[in-house]
C-alpha cells in the first residue's frame, strides 16, 4: 500500500526539480500577474511607471486590457495635449474612464482633436468627467460627445460656458446617459431641462446646483418623464416652489434629494416629497417655510432615512423629532438641528437618547 | 472575548476535535499545524481531496518553502480563522462588526510593517506556491502600497527584474508615456 506521505513528497519533488526553470517561469509569469492585480490598486503615474521596467513586463502588461481602462488627468497642467498623447496608444483603445476635473489647459480644439486623431479610441467610454474644465464651450461638447456615442456618465461642474445648445449636442449624440452633472453651469435653462426629459427616461441622477435660471416648468418635465430618478440635487436653487415640489412624487426611486435654500418650499409640498419611500438622504437646510407638520410627514412615509438636516428650520420643534424617532431611529446616522431653536432638546445626548445611531450632527457650516 | 497573543511557532493544540498536520520546510523546519489552517493551503486541500483519502497524521515536506516563511503564514492564516470566526458571531451587530474589522486591520497593519521588501517578495512566492488565495490577496495590497510613488529602478530592485531594454527603446516609451508624468510636457 502506497505510503501517503511518500506520495505528496513525489508529487511535491517532481515540482522541486523544476525550481530552478520555475524561477525564471515565476518572473515572466507570475511577476506580470501579480502585477496586474497589484495595478488596480495604483495611481496611474505608478502604473504607466512599470511599463519601463523591463520589456517583456511592458508586453505582458499592454496585453491586459483591463487594466487600460481609465485615464486620469486631474488637476494636471497641459491637459489638452495630455490626453490626445494618451488616446493615440494603441492600449488604451478600451478606454471607459476619462477624469479631467479641475485639468488645466483643455480647450474646445482638444476635444475637437480626438474627434479627428482618437475617435476609435472613445467608442466605449463610459463615463467622462469635465468639471472645473471652464474653458470648454458648446462646441468642445459637439466634438467630444459626437465622438462618444457610448456615454453614461457626464459631469461639466462649474463651468458658465455651456449652454442649452451644448445640452442639444449632448442629447443628440449620447442617447445612454444615466448620470448628467451640471453643478454650477449658470446659463443652463428650463429648454436644457426639457431636453433632457424628453431624451433620457432612464436618468438615475441630476445635479442641478445653482443653475440659477431655471423655473419651475423645466424642473416639471424632469419629474414627471425621469421616473428612474434615484438622485436629484436641487442645491442653492430658491426660485421653485410647490408648483413643481409637488411633483417630486412621482419619483418612487428617489433616494437622494438637496433641498437646501428651497425658500419656497411648503409643508405641502414636503408632504408629496414624503410619498418617495425610499429616501435616504434628504437636504432641508433653510427651508425656512417648513414646520413640524410637514417633517411629520417625512417621518412617516420615508421610514428608511438616514441623513436629514434641518439646519435653519427655526419652525420645527421637539414634536417632529419624536416623530422621527418613532420611525428612523434604528436607521438615522447623520442629523443637523443647528440654529432649530425651536428645538428645545437638542443637545448631543439628548439627540443620542432619540437617535441611538447617530454619528454626526453636523452637515451645514 | 479577549485576544490571545498568536505564537508565531505553532504547538501541536491539544483539543480533542483539532488534528494536526506535520509540514517540513526545506530548511529543516518542522510544524505542528491545525488541519483548518493547513487546508487553506489549496496545494495541501486539493492534494486530500484529489485521493479522496481519509486525513491522517502524516509529515510532508515542502521543497520550496523556509521555516521563517511558513511561520509567517500559519501566523497569518491562523488569524485570518479567527477573525472569519469573530466576524461571523457579530453578524448583524454594527459595533461588534466595526471591532472586529479594526482589530483585523491593526494586525494585518502591524504584520505587513514587519516584513521586509525580501521577505514580502518570498512570502509571494510562498503563497502562490502554496496557493492561498485570501493572504495572497493581503500581500499584494500591501506590494502595492510599497511601491507607490516610487521610481523604475526601486521597482526593479524590490522585484529582482533586469532592465533589458535597450537606450533606444527605454527612450521611446518614456517619451510615448511623458503624458503621464507632471513635469514633463507632452508635444
Amino acid at each position: 500500500m502506497k505510503n501517503y506521505a511518500e506520495m505528496a513528497e513525489t508529487r511535491l519533488a517532481l515540482s522541486e526539480m523544476e525550481a530552478a526553470e520555475a524561477e525564471v517561469v515565476w518572473n515572466r509569469k507570475t511577476v506580470p500577474k501579480v502585477l496586474k492585480i497589484v495595478s488596480t490598486r495604483l495611481l496611474q503615474r505608478d502604473l504607466v511607471s512599470l511599463l519601463l521596467v523591463s520589456p517583456w513586463l511592458y508586453r505582458s502588461l499592454v496585453s491586459y486590457p483591463s487594466i487600460w481602462l481609465s485615464l486620469d488627468f486631474s488637476e494636471m497642467g497641459n491637459a489638452g495635449n495630455r490626453v490626445v498623447a494618451a488616446l493615440s496608444l494603441p492600449r488604451y483603445c478600451y478606454v471607459k474612464h476619462i477624469k479631467l476635473e479641475f485639468a488645466q489647459d483643455i480647450e474646445d480644439k482638444h476635444l475637437e482633436l480626438l474627434k479627428i486623431k482618437c475617435l476609435d479610441s472613445l467608442q466605449n467610454l463610459e463615463c467622462l468627467n469635465l468639471n472645473g474644465c471652464q474653458k470648454i464651450s458648446d462646441k468642445g461638447i459637439e466634438a467630444i460627445t459626437n465622438a462618444c456615442p457610448t456615454l453614461k456618465v457626464f459631469s461639466i461642474y462649474w463651468n458658465v460656458r455651456i449652454t442649452d445648445m451644448g445640452i442639444k449636442h449632448l442629447v443628440k449624440n449620447c442617447k445612454y446617459v444615466t448620470e448628467l452633472n451640471l453643478s454650477g453651469c449658470k446659463n443652463i435653462s428650463d429648454k436644457s431641462l426639457q431636453l433632457v426629459a424628453e431624451n433620457y427616461s432612464k436618468l438615475e441622477l441630476l445635479n442641478l446646483t445653482r443653475c440659477t435660471k431655471l423655473t419651475d416648468h423645466g424642473l416639471q418635465q424632469i419629474l414627471l418623464k425621469c421616473s428612474f430618478l434615484q438622485s436629484l440635487n436641487l442645491y442653492a436653487l430658491s426660485g421653485f416652489t410647490d408648483l413643481a415640489y409637488k411633483s417630486i412624487s412621482l419619483l418612487t426611486q428617489l433616494k437622494f434629494l438637496d433641498l437646501c435654500g428651497a425658500q419656497n418650499l411648503s409643508d405641502e409640498g414636503l408632504a408629496c416629497v414624503a410619498k418617495c419611500v425610499n429616501l435616504v438622504c434628504l437636504n432641508l437646510t433653510w427651508c425656512i417655510r417648513v414646520t413640524d407638520l410637514g417633517v411629520i410627514c417625512i417621518a412617516q412615509g420615508c421610514t428608511s432615512l438616514e441623513f436629514l438636516s434641518l439646519f435653519g428650520i427655526v419652525g420645527v420643534t421637539d414634536k417632529c423629532l419624536e416623530a422621527l424617532s418613532r420611525s428612523c431611529s434604528n436607521t438615522i446616522t447623520t442629523l443637523d438641528v443647528n440654529g432649530c431653536i425651536g428645538i428645545k432638546r437638542r443637545s448631543r445626548d439628548e439627540l443620542l437618547h432619540l437617535f441611538p445611531h447617530l454619528k454626526c450632527f453636523k452637515v451645514h457650516s | 472575548m479577549a485576544d490571545d497573543g498568536v505564537n508565531t511557532k505553532v504547538e501541536a493544540v491539544s483539543k480533542a476535535t483539532t488534528e494536526t498536520i506535520e509540514l517540513r520546510t526545506e530548511d529543516g523546519g518542522v510544524f505542528d499545524v491545525d488541519k483548518p489552517v493547513a487546508m487553506e493551503f489549496l496545494i495541501l486541500k486539493s492534494f486530500y481531496e484529489d485521493e479522496g483519502r481519509v486525513f491522517d497524521k502524516t509529515s510532508i515536506r515542502l521543497p520550496n518553502v523556509k521555516q521563517l516563511e511558513l511561520s509567517k503564514v500559519i501566523e497569518y492564516c491562523t488569524r485570518a480563522l479567527e477573525f472569519g470566526a469573530k466576524s461571523a458571531a457579530a453578524a448583524g451587530d454594527k459595533d461588534a462588526e466595526r471591532m472586529v474589522r479594526q482589530e483585523r486591520e491593526g494586525f494585518e497593519a502591524e504584520f505587513v510593517d514587519e516584513l521586509s521588501n525580501e521577505m514580502l517578495k518570498e512570502l509571494i512566492l510562498a503563497v502562490n506556491f502554496l496557493d492561498i488565495k485570501e493572504m495572497l490577496d493581503f500581500l499584494i495590497r500591501s506590494v502595492a502600497n510599497r511601491i507607490r510613488n516610487r521610481s523604475v529602478a526601486y521597482v526593479r530592485q524590490f522585484f529582482d527584474i533586469e532592465n533589458d531594454f535597450t537606450p533606444q527603446e527605454e527612450d521611446q516609451i518614456h517619451q510615448e508615456n511623458a503624458w503621464a508624468f507632471e513635469g514633463v510636457d507632452a508635444d
